[in-house]
């Protein structure tokens, strides 16, 4: 199964890993059937250059780049980055204590698909791939300053789409049912099988 | 507000720290550290943040994962690996044994001596033919009506080019002409030994409908960045002149053609389309026949498959079809049916 000269078990590394591919290529590409051509895109690359892996120990940081490289090139026309303000509005934060609502993940992959594919890959290797802001800017090879800004703009957007009511103006007060904040969109939303 | 902008560098760090407390102590927020000590607000945005945070990290890894999911991209695995195998099998092994067999031969022709005067006859004539024919030419131009000395001016040319490839030495310019009727023997005899190499004795399985589709996917996503739309801009008439553009395919934007090598083991072109819905595609032609080129299997089709019949793999989904003795090969780089047909007239996928 492995191509020549490649020192990886190609069927252990698919045994081991291709449930966290697959839900990182979800998250990332929103549906069910992009999600699986990248998650077998991803291995397949894996299988021709197993041999560039250097460390047996970060195989998985390995296919996570892979599967990123593969996202973002699926991507032929990037969505262009809203511009924005480079602040993070003060009100859009709750000012006093109050539990933040619940987040079901169809909602959260709602939230996703309406963000860029690099906000989207940097919120991925965030919380997905739980990397630090010195990781992800090693990473992308860009300046830690950058990866700052733009993570906290990529996490306020996501806030936004998942909390639209604080995003709108200033609350005098913490949600009166902080549980569960209905969206405007929610009857929207798609349905998995 | 006046003071929000003195304080972005916080909530740019904030937003930095991953749930459970651990970046605060990297060296490079310890502004933030020292900084939730003395300012409420912040310590209140830090501890929000974190909670949602670690809500959306939980929410981020819920997802459900196919059943056999792991068998199907082993599957896909092997047939990829198989097909390209293959092709490369296919490739490589001709290569080396055209240049094994020239440098045989021209050892054998100039140890043996050298003949005063050339002589094609039967095989080593046909390998000075196959040697000598012009790429663009169409098959089936006729050959007949030519005079003895047209065919023998074409036998010194043919004999130049691969002494020239062969030894890489010789350069142009006079030459004794016997040394000039000895490479045009060597080159008979390669050309000889091109037809004893490709004759279909142990040739490899043919590509199947499915592998072409393959192919042309990895094919298309091997190629690097800037590739696409390199190439010259293409005004020409589809169907007209070899390798010509698909009378299939319906576009009216930019059309860009460029050069490819090794898809399939042949070489063609690959003519790119960037539809005005901002949707990229690559339309590859080789000839479906070629010499040392893996043989395509019956049954391909004759006209552009249904979007469901196609191959879809990353984004991409990839159709293939022949026409008019060539193969065609189109990859939308986006998996969709709207992307696809939007390249096509309605009534011409069936």
């Amino acid at each position: 199964m492995a191509a020549e000269g490649n020192p990886l078990d190609i069927a252990r590394l698919v045994a081991e890993h291709h449930e966290a591919v697959y839900r990182y290529a979800y998250r990332l590409s929103g549906t069910e059937t992009d999600a699986e051509d990248l998650t077998q895109q991803v291995f397949l690359i894996a299988c021709q250059k197993g041999g560039q892996l250097r460390q047996a120990d970060s195989v998985r940081s390995w296919l996570f780049a892979i599967l990123r490289n593969c996202f973002l090139k699926s991507r032929s026309k990037l969505v262009p980055t809203p511009a924005g303000t480079l602040e993070i509005p003060l009100e859009n934060i709750p000012q006093q204590e109050s539990p933040p609502p619940a987040i079901d993940p169809e909602q959260l992959q709602y939230a996703l698909d309406r963000l860029s594919p690099q906000d989207r890959m940097i919120l991925g290797m965030f919380y997905f791939e739980n990397l630090s802001y010195r990781e992800i800017a090693e990473s992308l090879q860009i300046p830690i300053g950058t990866v700052m800004s733009r993570l906290a703009r990529a996490k306020a957007r996501l806030r936004g789409q998942l909390f639209p009511h604080w995003a709108q103006q200033v609350p005098a007060s913490p949600p009166e049912h902080p549980s569960r904040v209905p969206t405007p969109l929610e009857k929207k939303l798609p349905v998995r099988p | 507000m006046a003071s929000v902008p003195d304080k972005q560098p916080f909530y740019e760090a904030i937003e930095a720290c991953r749930p459970g407390g651990r970046d605060l102590a990297d060296p490079g927020l310890a502004f933030l550290a020292d900084a939730l000590g003395e300012d409420t607000t912040l310590a209140f945005r830090y501890q929000w943040s974190q909670t949602v945070d670690r809500q959306i990290g939980a929410a981020f890894a819920d997802v459900a994962v196919p059943d056999g999911l792991g068998d199907r991209i082993l599957e896909t695995l092997r047939t990829a690996l198989s097909s390209q195998q293959q092709a490369e099998t296919a490739a490589i092994g001709s290569l080396e044994e055209i240049s094994l067999a020239v440098e045989n031969l021209a050892a054998e022709g100039l140890a043996g001596g050298v003949p005063a005067q050339a002589d094609f006859t039967d095989a080593s004539e046909e390998g000075v033919k196959e040697a000598i024919r012009s790429p663009g030419r169409e098959e089936g131009e006729p050959e007949a009506g030519q005079s003895g000395q047209e065919r023998e001016n074409k036998g010194y040319a043919a004999a130049e080019e691969v002494s020239v490839r062969t030894s890489g030495s010789i350069s142009g310019g006079k030459k004794p002409r016997r040394w000039v009727l000895a490479w045009g023997l060597v080159g008979a005899a390669a050309a000889a030994g091109l037809l004893v190499v490709f004759w279909p004795a142990d040739s490899p399985p043919p590509f199947s409908p499915a592998q072409i589709q393959a192919e042309a996917l990895q094919f298309a996503m091997g190629e690097a960045e800037g590739v696409f739309g390199s190439g010259q801009r293409w005004e020409g008439q589809p169907g007209v002149g070899p390798l010509a553009f698909s009378r299939a395919i319906w576009f009216q934007g930019e059309i860009r053609v460029r050069k490819v090598s090794g898809l399939l083991g042949r070489e063609g072109l690959a003519y790119d389309l960037h539809s005005s819905e901002g949707v990229r595609a690559t339309l590859y032609v080789v000839p479906l026949h070629q010499a040392g080129a893996v043989a395509v299997e019956e049954g391909l089709f004759t006209e552009p498959p249904r979007y469901d019949q196609t191959a879809r793999t990353g984004g991409y989904c990839a159709a293939a079809w022949q026409e008019n003795g060539l193969l065609y090969m189109l990859v939308v780089h986006r998996d969709s049916s709207r992307a696809y047909y939007q390249f096509f007239r309605p009534q011409v996928v069936t």
